[in-house]
């Protein structure tokens, strides 16, 4: 296995871990609140067999806590599922829509850990390209890590997509520099794309060719 | 005696329901929804344990028991984690931390260490105070 194929590997687990470790703390928070709301209603329990009056407003209150964490939990374990069958197939037409959604979904607590909203602007027609779909995700994941490191006072990210003569572009803005992670510029070439920073527009661009498979290296 | 707790998770519903359960089990307790707010509180009054989420936005729960124990070294700090290495509990226990739970936490679990967390706060103030009486004694020629 060649050094470069080895970098390949290891970033996609390195996203891979990254992102079970971060859904698994979200679903841990999801079910802390549920132990505790299970707990009060014990608590109730016991009150109301010692003759203490139950309201049932707050049983329905306690009820609904419950079912908006069962929510959330069920979103998060979703999400999880749909990024785990991304490696199920190593080349496949997507749609970036979808794609850049999910990303966004999965790094939304990296992005909340440091203050910051991650926005996701979908386009208004399904842009679809053939590429390598994982590895996709761990691109945009490494870029979106590197901007949150350098975000400063940037409180915002806003993400969108933008079709381009020979593919589609993911663009990121507020972003002044291209990224210099080095696992990011190996998947740039392995998914045979290309990165633009426009100083102008305070925004990075990052080309995707419409089919990998037939596109020149 | 009621224990004096200060509560500190960005999760506002599990502040909400937590607080509302120890309440009802006699302690007073105080919420911050971020460590920066904890490190306020922590400065102006006193607890007799604080329950620390370790992974927080800005100011994670590490690094806010750092400024809580040189603030305040007496302080009994319980930290509360989604996911609990072995690496950051080491850390957490080096760092003056007095235990590590893991979420979700068992509450009677949680309201023993708090009852240990005061015993040993106020060993602690004791030993402290000892201290503060012998320089002064010591200051004196008599």
């Amino acid at each position: 296995m060649s050094a470069y194929q080895e970098s390949i590997g290891e970033c996609g687990l390195h996203c891979f871990g990254s992102i079970s470790a971060s859904v698994s703390h979200e679903l841990k928070n999801a079910l802390a609140i549920i132990n505790e709301n299970a707990g009060l209603l014990e608590d109730l329990s016991f009150m109301a067999e010692k003759g203490l009056p139950l309201e049932p407003a707050r049983l329905k209150s306690l009820a609904a806590n419950i079912a908006k964490q069962i929510q959330r939990a069920d979103g998060i374990i979703r999400n999880m599922n749909r990024f785990a069958h991304s490696a199920d197939e190593a080349v496949k037409c997507i749609d970036l829509g979808d794609t850049l959604a999910l990303t966004v979904a999965l790094s939304s607590r990296l992005a909340a850990m440091k203050s910051i909203t991650l926005d996701f602007k979908p386009p208004p027609q399904p842009m679809c390209v053939t590429t390598r779909l994982f590895y996709l995700e761990n691109l945009i994941w490494l870029c979106l890590k590197e901007i949150f490191e350098r975000a400063g006072v940037e409180k915002e990210i806003c993400l969108s997509l933008r079709p381009q003569p020979q593919g589609a572009a993911v663009i990121f803005s507020p972003v002044d520099a291209p990224v210099t992670d080095a696992g990011a510029i190996d998947l740039l070439g392995y998914l045979k794309a290309y990165q633009t920073a426009d100083s102008q527009r305070r925004e990075l661009l990052i080309t995707l060719p419409v089919d990998l498979t037939v596109c020149p290296s | 005696m009621t224990e004096k707790i200060l509560l500190v998770d960005d999760e506002k519903d599990f502040l909400s329901i937590m607080s509302e359960r120890m309440q009802a089990r006699g302690m007073d307790v105080s919420t911050a929804a971020s460590a920066k707010e904890a490190i306020q509180m922590a400065g102006a009054e006193s607890f007799d344990a604080i329950i620390l989420d370790l992974q927080m936005p800005e100011m994670d729960g590490l690094e806010a028991l750092k400024v809580l124990k040189a603030q305040k070294p007496e302080l009994q700090v319980i930290l509360l984690t989604g996911h609990a290495t072995i690496e950051k509990g080491v850390e957490a226990m080096k760092l003056g931390a007095m235990d590590l739970m893991e979420k979700p936490a068992d509450l009677k679990t949680l309201a023993d260490k708090i009852k240990k967390a005061k015993a040993k706060k106020v060993i602690l103030v004791e030993k402290q105070t000892e201290e503060k009486m012998k320089h002064i004694i010591g200051g004196k020629g008599w």
